[in-house]
């Protein structure tokens, strides 16, 4: 008779899939970052998790999941590119549609004197918001909201920790055009987790 | 004294963004300071700028979990 105690193994893969999962969203706003294509990082974060999944048995716990899975996509965009390249010698980049959508908005956080058009409150508690769930949640949100190249550049730059003059080479712009899409992200997302977080959280 | 700008609150945030990214020359650093020194809103954006660092540091992590570290 077979063993029915066997039954554990294919349950733990099951909570490593959902595990590995989990991730994707990250996954695919950090090929996004690097591809510019949302589309094209789908594939390569897909990829990835089915090789992550093939060698899960080499994941040797000592680092985050999540920067395990993000060392094998960077290989998977790197082949990508390649692949690519390879394809059309000629690869030329839709240019950014968006950055222009809104250049006033910026202004409209200040007043005709310069000043902050409403007093910045305090943020109660950050130490603990980093500890929630959805506080995550609502910063994923905030960074999908921003403009296209402005999403792109702030994630590189503060979440994968590319130094400022590599990015603007990369995305072919000026230092000063790369500090202004910056900091309108920043200020836009200070904007968005206020609102959408702390202005709720009282204590 | 008298070579010293008063700075807006708009550039002394565009002063602290850009410090995220390169040094500041001393002109604009000396600036920022003063300006800092007398504006409670300025000091605030400087928190929230690093806290906004911080987080993205930790979401590139993991997030809220952060597996694999026991806290």
């Amino acid at each position: 008779m077979a063993d029915k105690k066997n039954i554990n193994p294919p349950d733990r893969m099951a909570a490593l899939f959902a595990e590995v999962e989990s991730h994707r969203g990250y996954l695919v706003r950090f090929a996004t970052a690097k591809l510019r294509d949302g589309d094209q990082a789908e594939e390569v974060v897909q990829e990835a998790l089915l090789a992550a999944l093939d060698g899960v048995g080499s994941f040797s716990g000592q680092s985050s999941l999540r920067t395990w899975l993000t060392s094998i996509l960077k290989f998977k965009i790197i082949d990508f590119q390649r692949r690519v390249i390879a394809e059309r010698a000629h690869f030329s980049q839709a240019p950014d549609e968006d950055d222009s959508a809104d250049p006033e908005w910026m202004d409209r956080l200040f007043d005709d004197t310069g000043h902050w058009g409403q007093r910045l409150a305090e943020w109660s508690n950050p130490d603990d918001a980093l500890q929630q769930k959805q506080f995550f949640e609502v910063f994923e949100r905030c960074m999908d909201k921003l403009p296209k190249a402005a999403g792109r550049v702030f994630f590189q730059r503060e979440v994968m920790g590319i130094e400022t003059d590599e990015i603007c080479k990369e995305e072919g712009i000026s230092a000063s055009n790369c500090w202004v899409m910056l900091h309108r992200a920043r200020l836009a997302l200070r904007e968005c987790l206020d609102r959408n977080w702390f202005q709720g959280v009282k204590s | 004294m008298s070579d010293a700008a008063e700075l807006s609150c708009k550039e002394a945030a565009r002063l602290m963004s850009k410090r995220q990214d390169v040094a500041l020359t001393n002109d604009e650093q000396e600036n920022l300071k003063n300006h800092l020194y007398q504006c409670l809103s300025c000091r605030r954006f400087e928190q929230q700028l690093g806290f906004l660092r911080q987080l993205a540091q930790r979401y590139s992590k993991g997030g809220a979990a952060t597996e694999n570290e026991p806290t």
